[in-house]
């Protein structure tokens, strides 16, 4: 009865990968299914359906209203996130602030304004400015403080108040020169999705072979990997710091190892809590990498393999050091989901 | 303050993509609230990152990787994933039926949630990015063959899923068709 059942599974498979309104079929690739469509009705009408299918629910997939006011949070948002990476405070201990999820009040400002879902993008940046600001100061100052708007005099009994607001401001300013934000804290999310956006081809970068000149000293490769770089280069600016990346090779595959200052001076953003050393398992791979990120005294590694976890373990397992042994998953899973974890004295001490 | 050539090419991207970005987390996340908060995360990561973006004619690939790079890491930190339910054999299910069925947009979300999300984002990339299975794999970092299985089971899961809520819908009475188990895929 239908043609899709009596079609062999690599058939059926290639008519999948046909992208609907596309010129996939007068490709190479697609050359033995094009032949079978000529010879065979089966596979013809399968395709057919197939495409007008693909068609319909792709169609469908773009038919989503945009919620009103949406593009408005958005940008006020943005507008807090770089105010407070521009002046960094002691309050928050998040980088992102959370989603400027409006109240009640502002939502229906915004929608009593008219916005259609498609027209808000066009037309919304300038002549919402108003209502941007609105939104804005909900957001900036949704802990309650409001700037006085009205200029007054100072009462005598506030002269104290005055004194101890600036020694205050005095400390927070030290404060601010000497310890960094703590806003800013990387973690191994931040870390490993910094790697992951660099998009960087080593191949592509020219390399030191090991056997012919030596890496600076202060970056050696970690201790107690399985396989020993084969060149290296020089790392100029991995989140504000420097440091030498190395290449590895296994009967596996490819990867890199970033050795890099954990330090980077009062103005980049500091590493926060990571492992003492490298976990048996990648971190979920993600674009073809598997990564990992650990930390041991001054320098933070950064091991990003090319493949998936059999191809992280072919540089780390064997003959490797692993993770403390019923620790590592725990530790990792805590890590990496952000629950707070107390630093044992190995790790101070590592 | 921001600086102000990123606050107006930050801005601009926004205008630009906005849209195109929510309605991709939308298909990713399945809900209003999660598809703002992705779209707000893929943005602010967008900003941070703002310097790795060569030309605006690839702004919008490159937003749809942050916003999947997101979407991952927020599954991580959320309990695993049980395998979805794959116990349908979708060469029971007509496939005429599916094929001339409009398709409705709420059917076609649940049907969405209920996949996994190595399919779904083979799907989304797929229907929503229109990416050939070659730019999927090099995207993804996995082989054609894989990306080529993936799409098409994902594909025949989904269509299947829409035939059943088709006919929960329509409310027919409808033999159970035989349900034997799917090896899951292996990566």
């Amino acid at each position: 009865m239908e043609d899709r059942r009596t079609v062999d599974q690599q058939t059926s498979e290639w008519i999948d990968a046909v992208r609907p309104a596309s010129d996939d079929m007068s490709q190479p690739e697609f050359a033995r299914l094009a032949e079978r469509t000529r010879r065979d009705a089966r596979v013809r009408n399968a395709l057919q359906r197939s495409q007008r299918l693909d068609a319909t629910i792709g169609d469908v997939m773009q038919d989503l209203p945009v919620p009103a006011g949406s593009v408005e949070r958005l940008l006020g948002a943005l507008e807090v996130a770089a105010k407070k990476r521009a002046a960094p405070t002691g309050g928050s201990t998040s980088e992102i602030p959370p989603p400027a999820v409006p109240n009640a009040a502002p939502t229906d400002k915004v929608s009593a304004r008219g916005a259609s879902d498609r027209g808000v993008a066009g037309r919304g940046i300038a002549a919402d400015g108003e209502v941007r600001k609105t939104i804005a100061e909900e957001v900036v100052f949704e802990d309650g403080e409001r700037p006085a708007k009205e200029g007054r005099a100072f009462p005598m009994r506030s002269r104290a108040g005055l004194g101890a607001l600036v020694a205050v401001c005095v400390v927070a300013v030290i404060g601010w020169l000497v310890y960094p934000s703590s806003a800013q804290l990387l973690g191994p999310d931040e870390i490993l999705t910094e790697v992951s956006l660099l998009n960087v081809n080593e191949e592509a970068i020219e390399q030191h072979p090991m056997n012919l000149e030596k890496p600076p000293t202060g970056y050696a490769p970690w201790k107690s990997l399985a396989v020993q770089p084969t060149s290296w280069r020089r790392v100029k600016d991995f989140l504000g710091r420097r440091g030498v990346a190395y290449q590895l090779r296994s009967a596996k595959g490819r990867a890199t190892l970033y050795v890099i200052d954990a330090d980077a001076g009062y103005e980049a953003p500091q590493i926060g809590e990571l492992l003492s050393q490298p976990p048996d398992e990648p971190y979920p791979p993600t674009g073809g990498k598997a990564m990992s990120v650990w930390r041991s005294g001054k320098l933070v590694y950064v091991l990003v393999v090319s493949g998936g976890a059999a191809e992280y373990k072919s540089f780390v397992t064997a003959g490797g050091q692993l993770a403390r042994a019923g620790a590592s998953s725990t530790r990792r899973n805590a890590l990496f989901s952000g629950v707070p974890l107390r630093l044992t004295n190995a790790d101070k001490s590592s | 303050m921001a600086d102000g050539p990123v606050a107006l090419e930050i801005a601009r991207l926004v205008v630009d993509h906005h849209a195109d970005v929510y309605r991709y987390a939308y298909r990713l996340a399945g809900s209003v609230a999660d598809a703002e908060d992705l779209t707000q995360q893929t943005f602010l990561a967008a900003q941070v990152k703002l310097a790795q973006l060569r030309s605006s004619e690839t702004a919008r690939a490159w937003l749809f990787t942050i916003l999947r790079n997101c979407y991952l890491k927020s599954r991580r930190r959320r309990a695993p994933q049980t395998a979805a339910s794959v116990e349908l054999n979708v060469n029971e299910i007509p496939a005429e039926v599916a094929a001339e069925t409009a398709v409705d947009r709420e059917r076609l979300q649940a049907a969405l949630d209920a996949l996994p999300d190595e399919f779904k984002l083979v799907l989304l990339m797929f229907y929503f990015e229109e990416c050939s299975y070659r730019d999927i794999a090099e995207r993804l970092g996995i082989p054609l063959g894989t990306v080529m299985s993936r799409l098409s089971r994902a594909k025949g899961q989904l269509r299947g899923r829409l035939f059943e809520l088709e006919l929960q819908a329509a409310g027919n009475r409808h033999p159970e068709p035989e349900r034997v188990p799917v090896a899951r895929e292996t990566t």
